[in-house]
């Protein structure tokens, strides 16, 4: 019981450590836009982005117990919680490979790449039809549609604007933006707040410290303050260097973006119980609004890289999982 | 292909103000080839020529800061009409500077250096049309290219002929405003397809 307890308490501490990092990161993805056009200032807009997070991650559960339960099946034991941290482990250490390398990657499709190759190295369940239906064609199907729907909803907007007073339109867009920016920090906290507790209530059924596929609510509580917590403390620095990164994005633009990306991330994660990364959503959104200026707006380099991207990610993540399931073997832990 | 709406009026406006630079620089060449006598008419026609860009210069940035949905980056669309108007600027203080400053003689080149400023302004003109599609500007980025390096080359002749010695020093500096102005309008419209191409660049 000792073993069980210690392992569960690492896996939970390096999950919220995960989900705070990756509020770190993905901050600047809800709010870049709103602060450009002055529609929030920085304080006001990391601040409606750590709450639109923290709410997210309340509003449903389905993410977490696809997580938790729809993808491997560990045996409640020292050994199935061994695989359970294998796979965290091994998620983490493709992410640090790909950020030190400057590799694109995502975490989410990382966590569940890591879990489905430590499964497999030690011979436990792995739910092949969640795997595939929630997690492989979401994760294809999730920036297409961010391409063509917002590459839509910007040629419409665009062609009813097209005679628009700034001075008389632009006040709404503002408003517009706080509404659109909002939907993607609370979209943001559903679906990686909910990744975070998936790992946690797989860890804790594991280690048989509860039962059933429901999410106990300290589990959401510590997830959403972790992302929140790490998005308003990793807002300031990225938005420093986003000004010079990032390309010009208009008005019209952020809203049409956000509002498909984050209707994708609500849709996907409430009725279809997917976990689909973020920043592959909004990126492509971004990328389908700037699109329709023609071929030569595109960013082929990031349309490749995110391609790439979808490739390598969730094999590399198992290997370097089941890795991780061979050390801990050679350690005699297990 | 692409999706966003190209406001017309807009276009024609820049196709306005580039011809008031061509013909600027038309009056320009006459201005620099006339006796003394006929200049300062020429100069006053070349300023209500300024006068008027300077309105039609108005009527653009008023109109890109109106509009909600711009045809391409609303920076790039700011820079291509000061680029023109600075370009304007520049011939209008050349020949004023002229009439002003009373010279007598241009030294013999000038009138080369006029003559590449109004091709340079008349190609300008006859591209900007074409701002609105973006296509086959391939042979005006190189022409403006080309004649701004001649303009450059022959700039440098003219100052040294006059600073040779054999010019007195009066006449150097009553010449050399104009001069220098006529050269500086080059590199205005130098900007101007530099711009242009950034925003092809950009769009397409």
């Amino acid at each position: 019981m000792g073993d069980a307890y210690l392992l569960v308490s690492i896996i939970i501490v390096v999950a919220l450590i995960f989900d705070y990092t990756n509020g770190f990161h993905d901050a600047a993805n809800a709010i870049a836009t709103s602060v450009e056009a002055k529609a929030l200032r920085p304080k006001q807009a990391l601040a409606l982005a750590a709450i639109g997070n923290l709410v997210g991650a309340f509003i449903s559960e389905g993410v977490a117990k696809t997580v938790g339960s729809g993808i491997i099946d560990v045996s409640a034991s020292v050994s199935g919680l061994y695989v359970v941290l294998a796979g965290v482990f091994g998620a983490i250490a493709w992410n640090m490979i790909t950020w030190w390398f400057g590799i694109p990657s995502s975490s989410s499709h990382a966590l569940i790449g890591g879990l489905v190759g430590a499964a497999l190295a030690s011979s436990e369940v792995v739910h092949w039809d969640g795997v595939i239906q929630k997690v492989l064609i979401p994760m294809i199907i999730s920036p297409v549609l961010g391409f063509s729907l917002a590459f839509g909803l910007t040629a419409l907007l665009q062609y009813i604007f097209r005679n628009a007073k700034r001075a008389v339109v632009g006040r709404y867009f503002r408003g517009a933006q706080i509404c659109s920016a909002t939907a993607m920090s609370v979209g943001h906290g559903l679906q990686d707040a909910q990744k975070t507790m998936g790992v946690m209530t797989l860890a804790l059924v594991t280690g048989g410290f509860h039962s059933g596929d429901s999410i106990p609510t300290w589990v959401k509580i510590s997830a959403a303050l972790a992302i929140a917590a790490g998005t308003y403390a990793g807002g300031w620095r990225i938005m420093k260097t986003l000004g010079k990164r990032m390309v010009h994005i208009d008005q019209l633009r952020g809203v049409a973006s956000e509002t498909v990306a984050s209707s994708i991330l609500f849709v996907l994660a409430i009725n279809f119980k997917a976990p689909i990364s973020t920043t592959h959503t909004i990126t492509s959104a971004i990328i389908g609004s700037g699109a329709t200026r023609g071929r030569k707006a595109v960013s082929w380099t990031v349309v490749s890289k995110i391609l790439m991207a979808w490739v390598i990610t969730v094999p590399m993540a198992a290997t370097s999982a089941a890795l991780m399931v061979g050390f801990i073997k050679f350690l005699g832990l297990n | 292909m692409a999706f966003t709406p190209k406001d017309a009026v807009l276009f024609d406006l820049y196709t306005s103000l580039a011809e008031r630079l061509a013909s600027a620089a038309r009056s320009a060449v006459e201005l620099v080839a006339a006796p003394v006598e006929t200049r300062r008419e020429l100069a006053k026609r070349i300023g209500n020529i300024e006068s008027e860009a300077d309105e039609l210069l108005g009527k653009i940035v008023r109109r890109i800061d109106d509009m909600f949905v711009t045809p391409y980056d609303r920076g790039d669309l700011q820079d291509l009409a000061n680029s023109l108007d600075d370009a304007m600027d520049a011939i209008e203080e050349a020949t004023d500077v002229a009439v002003l400053h009373r010279v007598v003689d241009f030294p013999p080149l000038a009138s080369d250096l006029v003559e590449t400023v109004r091709r340079c302004a008349e190609l300008t003109a006859s591209s900007m049309p074409r701002l609105k599609n973006l296509k086959d500007l391939e042979h005006f980025y190189i022409e403006v290219d080309r004649l701004e390096d001649e303009g450059d080359r022959i700039h440098r002749r003219i100052t040294a002929q006059l600073y040779d010695g054999s010019v007195d020093a009066m006449t150097i500096l009553r010449v050399i405003g104009t001069i220098d102005q006529f050269e500086e309008s080059l590199d205005h419209m130098a900007k101007v397809a530099r711009v242009i191409r950034t925003i092809a660049l950009k769009e397409n």
